[in-house]
C-alpha cells in the first residue's frame, strides 16, 4: 500500500489526537520500521491495520468510526497534496464520477506499482451510485473519503450518503448519493 | 521521591523524548525517501539513455529504408513525386529529377512547370489529369467517406485503399510524352493516388513517374509483328486451302483413274481367266518340243497378265482403304510346292534354275509347317517376286529362302543373280508406279507389283525390302512377317493319283453352275481330268433344279450369274426338302474376297475355288470337301 496512506495516518493522529497518542499508537503496534514511513515509500497494509488497532486499544472507540474519521479528514489533505486533480470541481457529484477513470489513473501514473482499489460510480436516475471493491478492509476509509470531498464541495447540506447495509465486510461497500 | 522534583521537568523530558522519536522517524523517512528519490532518478536516467539510444537506432533504420526506397526507384525506372496539397508543394526523389530532366530540382511549387516540357497534344490532358487528382484529394479531406469524383475515363476507382481502408482512390494511370530539356522525346506513365495519412493531418497526392519509352516501342514493335505475323497466317491459309483443293481435285482423278482402271481390269479379267484356264486344258504329252515351250511361253505371259491386272484392282483396294486379309489354317509345304512350282517350270523356260530352301535363319529356332495366313495375299507375295526375279535375270540362279528368325517370325527371302538394283534407288522400287527404267535390261511393266507387295506386308504387320547379294551381282528381296503357329489341322493326305473317287469308290458327279462358257468348258475338262462326271448349267435357277433331283456330289457354283446369283442359289438349295439341300457347295470365285465370299457363304456354301481354276488347287479343294462331314453347312 501507499505510504502516504501510513504517513497521512500518523499526521492525523498527531493532529487530532497528539503527538503522544501517535507514538504510543506506532510503539503499540510493534512495527518493523518503528512507524518511518514515507509518502513515496509502498508498505504492507497489515502495518495500517496494527496501528488502527493500537487506536482502538487507546481511544476505546469502535475501528469503523476511526476509519471513517480519517477518511474524512484525509480527504482534505489530498485537495492539499494534489491539487492539480481537483482544480475545477465544483459539484461534489462530479467530483465522485471522475473518482474512478481520472483519478485513479492519475495514482498508477504516479506509481506504476499500485494496487488501486475498484471503484465504480454510475449514474441511476438521479442518483449517484458507487461501487467499492478492494482486497484491502478499508470501505470504512473510503466511506470517509465521500463525506469528506462533498464537505470540500461545500455541499454537506445538499446531498445525503447512504451506505447499503448488505454489502457485509470491510472489503466492499455500495454508496448512493442523492439530493437532500 | 527526591527533594526538588519538578513534574514540569519530567514532562519536559517526556516531550523531549518523543520529540527524539518524532524526529528520528522523521530523519528514517527522509532517508528511506531520499534512497528511492535516488533509485528513481537512477531508473529515469537509464530510461532516457535507452530513449536516445533507440531514437538514434531509429534514425539510422529510417535512413537505411529511404536509401534503400530511392535504390528501388531508381532500379525500377520510377521516379515519385508528393504533392502536399494544401502547400501547394511537391517533392521529387532523385530518379523523378532525372526522368524529368530537372537535376537538383527536388521541390516544386506549380505543376504548371510540366507544360513546357509536356508534348502539346498531352498538355491540356495532363492538366485535366492533375485537376482531377487534386479535386479527389480535397473532396476526400472534406468528408474522407465520399465518393471519389468519377475518373473522366471511366476507369473505375478501387474498393479501399490498402493504406487508409475507408478512403477511396482511382486507380487511373496516365500517358504522356515530354521532352527533357529539348532533348529526344520520352513516354512516361503516370499513377496518382489520394493519400490522407492518418497522423500528419493533410492532403497528399502520390505520383509515380515510369518512363515506358522502350516498352511502348516494343509493344509497338509487337504489334507491327503480330499484323504481319497475321497476314502472312492469312496468306498461308489461303495457300494451304489452294493447295488442299488441288489435292482433293488430283485426289479424285487419281481415284477416278484407279476405278476406270478397275473396272477395266475386272472386265478383262474374265476372258483371261479363260484364256488361263483354256491353256492348262493342253496336254503336255501330246505336243512337240517347239509346241509345248510356246504353250509355256503363253502360260507364263496370260499368269503375268491376270498378276498385273490383280495388281490394278488390289491398287485401287489400297487406295480406298479395302484391303484386308482372310487368315486360314495353312500348310506351308504345300503351299510352297503348290506357288514355286509354276514358276519352276517358268524359269527353267528361260535357262533358270529355281531352288526353294527351308532353314532357319538363326540356329536353335524351329521350323513351323501350320500357320495362320490368307493364301490369297501370300500367294501373291511369292508369284510378285519370283515374277520380278525371272523378269530381270538373264542367267544364274535364283535362290528362295524361308525360315524363322525368331518366335513367331517369319523371313522370306528371293536371291537373284540378275542386274541388281543400285542402293540409291532400292527405296523408289516399292512406291506405286515405281518400276525401275534400267537400259537394255527387263520386259517392263506397270511398276505395281512390289508396290502392292508393300501394302499387302503392312497390312500383315511386316516389312519388306531389298539388299545386293551378298554372293555376288543381284539382288536379295525379303520379307518379314509375324505369323502365328497352329497345331495341324485334319487334312486328307494328298492321293498319289489326280483321279478322284467318291467314298464309295465311285466317279464323282459335279455340278458346274456358270454363265460364262469358256469357264464351262474349263471347268468340263479340268474336272474330267480329275476323274469326274461333270453336267454343267448357266445360271442359278438351272442349279437348283438339277440339285433337287438329286445324284449330285458337289455344285461349284459361280457367285454373278444372270436369271439367278449364286448366293440366291446357294440360299434355295440348302432350303429344299429331302437329302439334295445337304450337297455340298464350293463358291467359284475370281478374287476370294472376305466381303465378296460372306454372301455365299452365309447362303450355305462350304468354301471356295479360285478363278481362273488351277487344277492343282481345284484337286485338294474337292479331295477335302468329298470326306463325309467335311462341309458342316450341308
Amino acid at each position: 500500500m501507499k505510504g502516504v496512506i501510513f504517513s497521512e495516518m500518523i499526521r492525523w493522529v498527531e493532529e487530532c489526537l497528539s503527538p503522544a497518542v501517535a507514538d504510543r499508537m506506532i510503539t503499540g503496534a510493534n512495527l518493523p520500521n518503528e512507524g518511518s514511513y514515507t509518502s513515496v515509500g509502498s508498505y504492507p497494509h497489515q502495518e495500517a491495520l496494527a496501528m488502527m488497532g493500537q487506536l482502538v486499544e487507546i481511544t476505546g472507540r469502535p475501528a469503523h468510526d476511526l476509519c471513517h474519521d480519517y477518511g474524512y479528514w484525509l480527504a482534505t489533505r489530498f485537495v492539499q497534496l494534489y491539487p492539480q486533480m481537483f482544480n475545477g470541481y465544483t459539484d461534489a457529484l462530479t467530483l465522485l464520477r471522475d473518482i474512478d477513470n481520472k483519478h485513479n489513473t492519475e495514482v498508477v501514473k504516479l506509481y506504476p506499482d499500485a494496487r488501486t482499489p475498484a471503484i465504480i460510480a454510475s449514474v441511476d436516475g438521479e442518483d449517484l451510485v458507487i461501487s467499492y471493491a478492494s482486497h484491502r478492509p478499508f470501505a470504512d476509509v473510503a466511506w470517509g473519503l465521500v463525506h469528506g470531498y462533498i464537505a470540500y464541495c461545500g455541499q454537506t447540506a445538499q446531498y445525503i450518503v447512504t451506505r447499503d447495509e448488505t454489502t457485509p465486510g470491510p472489503h466492499a461497500a455500495r454508496f448512493v448519493i442523492n439530493r437532500a | 521521591m527526591a527533594a526538588g522534583f519538578d513534574p514540569r521537568i519530567a514532562n519536559l523530558e517526556a516531550e523531549i523524548e518523543l520529540l527524539s522519536r518524532r524526529l528520528a522517524r522523521a530523519e528514517r523517512a527522509r532517508s528511506e525517501a531520499e534512497a528511492l528519490l535516488e533509485d528513481k532518478s537512477r531508473v529515469l536516467a537509464n530510461a532516457n539513455r535507452e530513449l536516445r539510444a533507440n531514437r538514434e537506432l531509429l534514425r539510422g533504420q529510417l535512413d537505411q529504408r529511404t536509401r534503400q526506397l530511392l535504390d528501388a526507384q531508381r532500379v525500377a525506372g520510377f521516379g515519385t513525386m508528393v504533392w502536399d496539397v494544401e502547400r501547394k508543394v511537391g517533392e521529387l526523389s532523385p530518379h523523378a529529377q532525372a526522368l524529368l530532366g530537372m537535376p537538383g530540382v527536388d521541390e516544386i511549387d506549380t505543376l504548371s512547370i510540366f507544360d513546357h516540357l509536356t508534348h502539346p497534344d498531352d498538355r491540356q490532358p495532363l492538366r485535366d489529369y492533375a485537376t482531377l487528382m487534386i479535386r479527389r484529394a480535397v473532396a476526400l479531406r472534406a468528408n474522407p467517406l465520399a465518393e471519389a469524383p468519377a475518373c473522366p475515363r471511366g476507369h473505375a476507382a478501387t474498393e479501399h485503399c490498402a493504406t487508409c481502408r475507408d478512403r477511396r482512390q482511382c486507380d487511373d494511370m496516365f500517358e504522356v510524352r515530354i521532352q527533357p530539356g529539348g532533348g529526344v522525346e520520352r513516354n512516361l506513365r503516370l499513377k496518382a493516388q489520394v493519400h490522407i495519412p492518418a497522423n500528419l493531418g493533410k492532403v497528399l497526392v502520390f505520383l509515380t513517374i515510369q518512363d515506358v519509352t522502350a516498352e511502348l516501342a516494343a509493344a509497338r514493335e509487337a504489334e507491327r509483328l503480330r499484323l504481319q505475323d497475321q497476314q502472312r497466317l492469312a496468306d498461308l491459309e489461303a495457300l494451304t486451302r489452294d493447295l488442299e483443293q488441288a489435292r482433293q481435285a488430283a485426289e479424285q482423278a487419281n481415284a477416278a483413274k484407279s476405278r476406270f482402271l478397275a473396272m477395266m481390269s475386272h472386265d478383262i479379267r474374265t476372258p483371261m481367266n479363260g484364256v488361263i484356264g483354256m491353256l492348262q486344258l493342253f496336254d503336255d504329252a501330246g505336243l512337240t518340243e517347239d509346241q509345248r515351250r510356246t504353250i509355256s511361253h503363253v502360260r507364263a505371259s496370260s499368269e503375268q497378265l491376270r498378276m498385273l491386272l490383280d495388281d490394278i484392282i488390289d491398287l485401287e483396294r489400297a487406295e480406298s482403304g479395302k484391303l484386308t486379309l482372310n487368315p486360314q489354317p495353312l500348310g506351308l509345304s504345300e503351299f510352297l510346292h503348290d506357288a514355286i512350282g509354276f514358276w519352276q517350270k517358268v524359269a527353267a523356260e528361260k535357262g533358270l534354275e529355281m531352288t526353294l530352301e527351308r532353314a532357319a535363319f538363326i540356329p536353335g529356332q524351329k521350323l513351323v509347317e501350320w500357320v495362320l495366313a490368307d493364301r490369297y495375299r501370300l500367294r501373291q507375295l511369292v508369284d510378285n517376286m519370283l515374277s520380278n526375279a525371272i523378269k530381270y535375270t538373264r542367267a544364274g540362279s535364283i535362290r528362295i529362302r524361308m525360315g524363322n528368325i525368331a518366335p513367331g517370325r517369319a523371313r522370306y527371302e528371293v536371291i537373284d543373280t540378275g542386274i541388281g538394283i543400285p542402293e540409291a534407288r532400292r527405296r523408289e522400287l516399292f512406291e506405286d508406279f515405281g518400276q525401275l527404267r534400267m537400259d537394255g535390261v527387263g520386259e517392263g511393266g506397270a511398276g505395281l507389283g512390289l508396290a502392292i507387295c508393300r501394302r499387302i506386308v503392312e497390312l500383315m504387320g511386316g516389312t519388306i525390302g531389298v539388299d545386293g547379294n551378298e554372293d555376288g551381282p543381284g539382288s536379295r528381296f525379303w520379307i518379314e512377317l509375324p505369323i502365328t503357329h497352329i497345331p495341324p489341322p485334319q487334312q486328307p493326305s494328298r492321293p498319289a493319283s489326280l483321279l478322284l473317287t467318291r467314298p464309295d469308290g465311285g466317279r464323282p458327279r459335279i455340278l458346274v453352275a456358270e454363265d460364262f462358257e469358256t469357264n464351262r468348258i474349263v471347268a468340263r475338262g479340268l474336272l474330267g481330268r480329275l476323274g469326274c462326271d461333270v453336267e454343267l448349267v448357266n445360271d442359278g435357277e438351272a442349279a437348283v433344279d438339277r440339285a433337287a433331283i438329286g445324284g449330285i456330289d458337289l455344285v461349284l457354283m459361280d457367285i454373278s450369274m444372270p436369271v439367278m446369283s449364286g448366293i440366291e442359289a446357294t440360299r434355295q438349295i440348302r432350303a429344299l426338302p429331302g437329302p439334295e439341300a445337304t450337297v455340298p457347295i464350293l463358291a467359284l470365285s475370281a478374287y476370294s474376297r472376305p466381303e465378296e465370299l460372306e454372301p455365299i457363304l452365309t447362303a450355305g456354301a462350304c468354301g471356295h475355288v479360285g478363278k481362273p481354276i488351277r487344277i492343282e488347287e481345284q484337286h485338294m479343294a474337292i479331295a477335302r470337301i468329298l470326306l463325309p462331314g467335311a462341309c458342316p453347312d450341308a
